[in-house]
């Protein structure tokens, strides 16, 4: 399957658009995490913990969605292929394996959220914020860019087979 | 009139011809296989250590465990 030119322009600006979104959109939260975690000031904690829940739910699981979404589609509507090229795998698995984790972790994220909404300045001041997911997550999510850019060389084995094998004529007749 | 060059890396190298020997696993894939092991390896480690804890609960300041329960429990009566 090969997508038309035109449609395959429009999906990979979709998919940039998508991805270095979710890369910014995954600083803005490791931003609010950092300000939840060393702020002192309770009304500060609080607003970080709902930007941080409003922006995970409403901007960056969507973006990631769209991303792997428009990635599958781009590997396997173009000569790349999902899986014969090993940077084309190792993204989509990276990429797959980030918006499992993010999926999963934001349920907690809402946890949190409604506690901070419901604490008191001292007690939402002592809230701990959420660092490590999206600091690992933008490395995941930057490695991932640079792979994309880079491209780098490697034929997995189902690759590195001839891409068309015609049937013998022998095949052929029976 | 001349034809447009095709943007860099727009598309896969053109195909070797075949010598019958499968190209191996490259080094850069190794190194990020061995790199991404040692990271899964340290994140149980660290998961372990903490008592297996992986949750909202983590969120709750470490030392202001009472300060957390006190919240948990607020919004378990359902009063602000």
């Amino acid at each position: 399957m090969s997508l038309p030119p035109v449609l395959r322009r429009m999906m990979l600006a979709v998919h940039v658009i998508c991805s270095v979104g979710w890369i910014g959109a995954a600083a803005s939260y490791l931003a609010l995490g950092l300000a939840a975690q060393f702020s002192q000031r309770g009304h500060l904690v609080r607003a970080a913990w709902l930007a941080m829940e409003l922006t995970g739910w409403y901007v960056i699981v969507p973006l990631g969605c769209l991303a792997l979404l428009t990635g599958l589609v781009m590997a396997l509507g173009t000569p790349w292929g999902l899986v014969r090229h090993y940077w084309v795998l190792i993204a989509s698995l990276l990429t797959s394996f980030a918006l499992l984790i993010l999926i999963l972790h934001m349920p907690s994220v809402t946890a949190s959220a409604r506690l901070a909404a419901t604490a008191d300045d001292p007690t939402a001041a002592r809230l701990a914020g959420d660092v490590l997911h999206p600091a690992v997550g933008l490395l995941v999510l930057v490695f991932i860019a640079v792979l994309n850019i880079y491209k780098p060389r490697g034929l997995t084995g189902f690759g590195a087979r001839p891409r068309s094998r015609r049937p013998a004529p022998a095949e052929e007749g029976s | 009139m001349t034809k447009e060059p095709p943007p860099d890396g727009d598309r896969p190298a053109p195909p070797r011809p075949e010598t019958g020997v499968r190209p191996g696993v490259p080094r850069w894939v190794k190194t990020l296989g061995i790199v991404v092991a040692a990271l899964l390896l340290l994140a149980l480690i660290v998961m372990l250590a903490s008592g297996g804890q992986h949750g909202p609960d983590r969120h709750r300041g470490v030392s202001h465990a009472a300060a957390g329960a006190a919240v948990g429990l607020t919004l378990l009566m359902g009063t602000p």
